[in-house]
């Protein structure tokens, strides 16, 4: 019996050996094929960098600040720039329209001198480097309301015949359709200055 | 108050003083009507045609005719300068003619179409049978009033006509009227030339069958003989003081360019070669003359320092250059070879520029008008010769009438007071 009781407690022991050896290796064993199937190694090392990317953001509190001022600057340059773009877009705008204006004075004004060209006819007592100047004063539809001697050559025929081809010419035509600005800045009073070449 | 300144400021600061330059003027005429004023005498029609005459030779007026008026007003308050402006008129000539006894009175007025108002008033005063001379004296008033330099319609032309075997030496007004005959011969009379002060002429006659230069005074009639020479003698011309002559003789051998002093009679040589020199003429200060030389193979021009004898070759363009006069201080006037032409010619001695002035082929005798304005010269058509001129300005080209079947050597007269 106790030969018996002894055979039974070490049989039980032997099988509670073996099922604890079992359980136990059954459960080792599993890990490594888990790893292997999964390809653990990699996936941590992934994991890894991730948290490597991660850390930066949560260990590293000044290059997020960088970043941050990163991101909060960028925004604001690119407030100024639009800004500047905008300011640029009107310069731009200005400048076209200046040119344009400019065109149309330098167009006008090729227009006058061409007319009163041909309605000069200058004396024959000419001498190099003569000129006289009149101040021509017109009303907003061209009509030339004054006409002032501003510097006279010193030659009574020859600043008598300037004269005879403004009076001749009256009104400048081409000005009706130009806006005011360019008509006050540039017509309403100017100089036409007479020097044969 | 503020906002106002500142718009004021703003357009102040953006008014540009625009300045346009007028360079070119229009080659066209002055487009003038010449109407009698008041009433309609015989003599002021004929000093109205006279004047218009005048003023269309020189191609720098466009003379409108009566009948192509809208409206002819006899005084200025009738001007209606609607009508004128119609017609593009620049201005109305009003000539006012009063004759009484031995006085010859014409008023003239310019009416300026465009100020509409009177610009300029003037008188001449004469003698009844001067119409013709007083009325070139209207002319050159309002040739003066619209091209600041003085008229040639009173000064005169002396040259030589040759009709069957008789040459003579004629004086003419500037229209080719009024002709005087100064000499008749049946030898040659050549190389007219007037004194700058216009009192006296100097020619070569061959009247005793020689070469013999003359003075002879316009007033008295009184000649004087200057030089007389077996040899030839040419082209005797006045220095600007009338104290000298320049003329070209071949009395060393061949012909040189010699001065005589009309005083003392002493004569200078100024040019000594084998080559021909001839032509001479002063230039306006009197310190140079320029002539004609063949020294290099061919006619050029040459000019002479009197004092120093330093001479210079003044044209290069062409191989016959000849007959120069100086137009004015910087440029001459010549007779130039343009390929089988002979045309007039001015060479400007700065630039060395040569323009050739007129269009007919066989020019010859330039002479310059004493506004330096006007030039005329002798050319043939055919067998007929006469004289033709050419106004620099305009580059209009005029006619005088061919009376004589050979009219040569033109000299135009100084200005005649």
């Amino acid at each position: 019996m106790i030969r018996w009781l002894t055979a039974l407690f070490f049989s039980i022991a032997v099988h509670l050996g073996i099922l604890f050896g079992y359980s136990a290796f059954s459960l080792e064993s599993n890990e490594p094929l888990k790893r292997k199937i999964t390809n653990v190694n990699f996936l941590e090392s992934e994991i890894d960098e991730k948290v490597e990317i991660k850390k930066p953001k949560t260990t590293n509190p000044k290059k997020k600040t960088e970043k941050k001022d990163q991101a909060i600057k960028e925004p604001k340059e690119k407030i100024n720039e639009i800004e500047n773009l905008d300011e640029y877009l009107k310069e731009e705008e200005l400048k076209k329209e200046n040119d344009y204006k400019l065109g149309i004075v330098e167009q006008i004004s090729s227009k006058v001198i061409k007319d009163i060209e041909g309605l000069w006819v200058r004396p024959n007592n000419i001498s190099n480097g003569m000129f006289v100047d009149f101040n021509l004063k017109l009303n907003r539809i061209g009509i030339i309301e004054s006409i002032e001697l501003k510097k006279s050559s010193g030659n009574q025929t020859f600043d008598r015949a300037a004269l005879t081809a403004i009076r001749k010419y009256k009104q400048v035509k081409y000005i009706r359709n130009i806006d005011d600005e360019t008509f006050r800045t540039y017509f309403a009073d100017f100089t036409l200055r007479f020097k044969p070449e | 108050m503020k906002k106002i300144l500142a718009l004021i400021v703003f357009s102040l600061n953006f008014h540009a003083d625009l300045v346009l330059e007028i360079t070119e003027s229009a080659s066209k005429p002055i487009k003038i009507a010449i109407l009698e004023k008041n009433n309609n005498s015989l003599a002021g029609q004929e000093i109205v045609e006279i004047v218009r005459n005048d003023l269309t030779r020189t191609g720098e007026f466009e003379v409108i005719a009566n009948d192509e008026l809208l409206s002819i007003p006899t005084n200025e308050d009738e001007v209606i300068q609607r009508d004128w402006l119609l017609l593009d008129v620049d201005s109305i000539v009003f000539v006012d003619v009063q004759i009484e006894e031995n006085n010859l009175d014409i008023s003239y007025s310019i009416f300026d179409i465009s100020y509409n108002d009177t610009e300029d008033k003037r008188r001449v005063l004469g003698l009844p049978d001067s119409l013709r001379q007083s009325s070139h004296y209207v002319s050159d008033g309002i040739y003066k009033f619209f091209y600041g330099i003085e008229g040639i319609s009173s000064t005169k032309l002396m040259y030589v006509t040759k009709t069957s075997n008789t040459h003579k030496l004629i004086i003419s007004d500037a229209d080719g009227f009024n002709e005087q005959v100064l000499l008749k011969s049946n030898s040659s009379i050549i190389s007219p030339a007037w004194s700058n002060d216009a009192e006296q002429i100097a020619y070569v006659s061959f009247e005793n069958n020689r070469a013999q230069v003359f003075t002879q005074n316009l007033a008295s009639g009184q000649r004087e003989l200057i030089i007389s020479s077996k040899s030839s003698v040419s082209s005797p011309a006045w220095s600007p003081n009338n104290k000298e002559l320049a003329f070209a003789s071949t009395k060393d051998g061949n012909s040189e360019i010699y001065v005589i002093n009309l005083k003392t009679k002493k004569i200078n040589r100024l040019t000594e070669n084998l080559a021909i020199d001839t032509e001479p003429a002063w230039s306006p200060d009197g310190k140079k003359i320029i002539f004609t030389s063949d020294r290099s193979g061919s006619p050029q021009i040459y000019e002479i320092d009197v004092r120093t004898k330093l001479k210079r070759r003044l044209t290069t363009i062409g191989n016959y250059n000849a007959r120069a006069s100086y137009l004015n201080k910087s440029e001459i006037i010549l007779v130039h070879r343009n390929q089988a032409d002979f045309n007039i010619a001015s060479l400007n001695l700065k630039s060395r520029e040569l323009s050739v002035l007129t269009s007919t082929k066989n020019d010859e005798s330039p002479c310059i008008a004493p506004n330096g304005n006007v030039i005329i010269y002798s050319t043939k058509d055919g067998n007929l010769s006469y004289l033709a001129g050419v106004n620099i300005s305009s580059k209009v080209s005029f006619k005088l009438p061919a009376l004589y079947g050979e009219l040569k050597e033109p000299a135009w007269s100084p200005f005649i007071r």
